[in-house]
């Protein structure tokens, strides 16, 4: 079982800012099935201090939806008040890309989504969005959440000497019953379908076809 | 003992000195443009290189080290035609090169002077998969890694792994008895085989051979029908073992049945760092006693290795090196794909890799085994892969060291089988050899050792600016006279090809070589099978 690639990303960041003495201490969350525990152990051997593994599911593909996560993390932003929330941008399963949106919203704090840079200076964090058009900077009032793009950093290897570390740092295990959120689904599928296949085209023997198809089409 | 040739000359690596010590046997036949219009004529103009330019691939090996002169290189497709064809350019005592994906490292795929190139390239189907024993049949020159997928699709795996598993064809491999990363845990392609398709230069029998294995061969007489399935079969003697590193000395192999093994569930990786070379082999014998059944790959490379493949091949790190490669990821703090609070540059590392059934009673092993070499010392650093990408990179930096070395420069590559304790003393000597005689590291020469330290198979290579006859003469035939004297094996896996067609007699005896020779006379009496190699000829 490894890492959404996404939140690694974050969980490096983290650990820079840590490194940077920015951030005093790492808190790690996973929401899922037990052998997320796994996950949650790669982190702390990269670096973080300690974790929380919120069990709200018993087999590996049964869907925990945005919205019941982010509930389950609003929760314990109240429990552990952290100045800093970094999440990835999405998973790579359902490529859902809200679970940090809704978290913003739960809790009234600003949010910086699709980061490529964060530079924090005292309560303010300047970040730089990877957008369509380009990059944008936008300065948020800490506490906020942060979600991570790939181009944020590159995660470290966890080093043999900090695996065994890891071992013996905290790692809790709570269920979802334990925050008051009920997991179950509530999105329905309405519909799947595939796009339209693309309409083959039609070859022209002349330049002179070509313009009086483009005038029958109305193009011209 | 075994006995030692007094004054063998092995045929050198070196362009200049095989056309000097090899001479073209006057027997053979030389191509005519009757004999091009015959090939035409059975395989269709497609199945024909004469154009001298698209011949150039089919002459050349892949190090660039050897270069023949054929004038026509062949890609039959199916066995009827490689039939055909041998039967013609026996007639005509026309030499013949087989050739599969030309990925060896001894000279022994391409031609020498003109010999015929018969390639494997056309015939590359897969012809069975029985999805309950997991035995596959293809023909011979079905690329490793396509049957790998293929394999993989299916629940399954090949039993061998290397790194030019891109291009080479099973053929190849099974001629040459390629070891490879796994065969620690699958074993040698001698124990993996289950049968083979051979065509012989000349027929043993008759037309439609007696016995109701006669399969699709028998034709004229000149395929070997060895193909089944079967995991047992004590009837006769096991001929198709002769063929399995053969080199292409006795037939062509047409096709192949193989036992693939289940793809494993779980896969660790482990990138280790250890101080010295009794800590590889000390963490070796850990590795063996704590991860016994899903151990899966041991390997190892020293420092010189690790930084040639960093500085030579984009993108290729050592994770337990600060700042990473030399054109690494920038600098400040961070990442940048490496560990941190790592000790520097280690002398030596190690890939330790398990293969199973269980994720968590594999961990569980990773986790004990690394407590114990990490306790004990003979590990000081190292790191597990945590995800896919990260297994890859780190394979990547074992297997690109043969690329790396190319790229350096010149290379001198030896392939080497010795008692593990002491196997990289011939490294240390060796480099002091050099060092002493003006090949140190100021004239740019390095002596580097890595391989599969689970089969005792070292793989010894001194890079330098440029081939130098001078220091080929301080290489050879020292190494073989070492690896002799060490009862050792002077190609573990790689074969003997051209490159040491005079040197088999350091490693087996007078009748062992003569009994070689009269098997391959009576299979081959006309010697047009990949002649000038692997064996040598008799004294006068």
């Amino acid at each position: 079982m490894s890492m959404n690639p996404f939140d690694e990303i974050a969980v490096e960041e983290a650990i820079r800012l840590k490194e940077k003495g920015v951030a005093t201490e790492i808190v790690v969350v996973s929401v899922g099935v037990k052998q997320a525990a796994e996950t949650i152990r790669t982190a702390l051997a990269m670096g973080a201090d300690r974790g929380i593994l919120v069990v709200a599911a018993d087999d590996v593909h049964q869907d925990i939806e945005p919205l019941a996560v982010a509930k389950i993390l609003k929760a314990i932003v109240a429990e552990e008040q952290p100045g800093l929330v970094l999440m990835g941008k999405q998973a790579i399963d359902n490529d859902m890309n809200a679970t940090g949106q809704m978290l913003a919203a739960l809790l009234g704090w600003a949010q910086a989504t699709q980061a490529g840079a964060i530079e924090v200076a005292g309560d303010k964090a300047s970040v730089t969005r990877e957008i369509d058009g380009g990059l944008q900077v936008i300065e948020v009032t800490l506490p906020a959440i942060v979600t991570a793009d790939l181009r944020l950093n590159e995660p470290r290897y966890a080093s043999l000497p900090n695996i065994m570390k890891a071992k013996k740092k905290e790692l809790v295990e709570k269920t979802a019953g334990d925050y008051g959120v009920d997991v179950s689904p509530r999105l329905t599928v309405v519909k799947t379908a595939e796009p339209e296949g693309r309409k083959a085209g039609v070859k022209v023997a002349s330049v002179d076809e070509l313009v009086s198809k483009l005038k029958a089409a109305g193009v011209i | 003992m075994l006995a030692r040739i007094g004054r063998a000359t092995c045929v050198s690596a070196s362009q200049r000195f095989l056309h000097v010590a090899v001479e073209r046997n006057a027997a053979f036949g030389q191509i005519s443009e009757k004999d091009v219009a015959f090939f035409e004529q059975l395989l269709g103009a497609g199945g024909v290189v004469t154009d001298p330019d698209a011949l150039e691939p089919f002459n050349r090996d892949w190090q660039k080290k050897y270069v023949g002169n054929t004038k026509v290189a062949l890609r039959p497709r199916t066995t009827e035609q490689v039939s055909e064809l041998l039967r013609y350019c026996y007639s005509r005592r026309l030499a013949v090169v087989p050739q599969g994906g030309n990925t060896g490292l001894v000279g022994g795929s391409v031609p020498v002077f003109d010999e015929v190139v018969v390639s494997t390239a056309a015939m590359n189907r897969v012809l069975e998969f029985d999805e309950v024993s997991g035995t596959l049949v293809a023909q011979a020159g079905a690329v490793l890694q396509s049957l790998d997928e293929y394999a993989g699709q299916r629940g399954f795996m090949m039993p061998l792994d290397l790194g030019a598993k891109g291009s080479c064809h099973i053929g190849g491999n099974v001629s040459t008895n390629a070891g490879g990363l796994r065969l620690v845990r699958y074993g040698s392609l001698h124990g993996s085989v289950l049968g083979l398709q051979v065509v012989l230069p000349q027929p043993l029998a008759g037309a439609a051979g007696a016995g109701s294995g006669g399969g699709g061969g028998g034709g004229d007489g000149r395929v070997l029908d060895l193909l089944r399935t079967l995991r047992k079969d004590n009837t006769g003697y096991d001929l198709k073992q002769l063929f399995i590193g053969a080199e292409g000395t006795l037939g062509i192999i047409t096709a192949v049945a193989i036992q693939c093994a289940p793809r494993p569930a779980s896969v660790q990786l482990a990138l280790l760092a250890c101080p010295s070379f009794p800590a590889v082999t000390a963490a070796l014998r850990t590795a063996r006693r704590m991860l016994g059944e899903v151990l899966s790959a041991v390997e190892f490379l020293d420092s010189p290795c690790s930084h040639l493949a960093t500085a030579h091949l984009e993108g290729v790190r050592n994770p337990l090196l600060q700042g990473g490669a030399a054109e690494g990821g920038g600098g400040g703090g961070g990442g940048e794909g490496v560990t941190h609070g790592s000790v520097g540059s280690a002398p030596f590392y190690m890939l330790v890799e398990t293969h199973g059934s269980d994720a968590d009673h594999d961990q569980q092993k990773m986790e004990r085994f690394l407590e114990a070499v990490m306790g004990d010392g003979s590990v000081v650093d190292g790191t597990l892969a945590a995800s896919e990408a990260q297994a890859k990179s780190i394979w990547r930096l074992r297997e690109g060291v043969s690329e790396a070395l190319v790229r350096r420069g010149a290379v001198y590559k030896y392939d080497v089988s010795l008692p593990t304790s002491s196997m990289y003393e011939l490294v240390e000597a060796l480099r002091a050899r050099l060092a002493a005689a003006g090949f140190g590291a100021d004239a740019g020469v390095l002596v580097v050792g890595y391989g599969h330290i689970g089969d005792g198979n070292l793989h010894l290579n001194i890079s330098a600016p440029r081939y130098d006859d001078g220091l080929l003469s301080l290489i050879e035939p020292y190494v073989y006279e070492y690896v002799s004297r060490h009862n050792g094996s002077i190609s573990a896996e790689h074969g003997i090809g051209l490159m040491k067609a005079q040197c088999l007699s350091y490693s087996k005896g007078p009748v062992a070589v003569e009994l070689m020779r009269r098997i391959k006379e009576v299979v081959d009496p006309y010697g047009i099978m990949n002649p000038y190699k692997v064996l040598p000829p008799r004294p006068a």
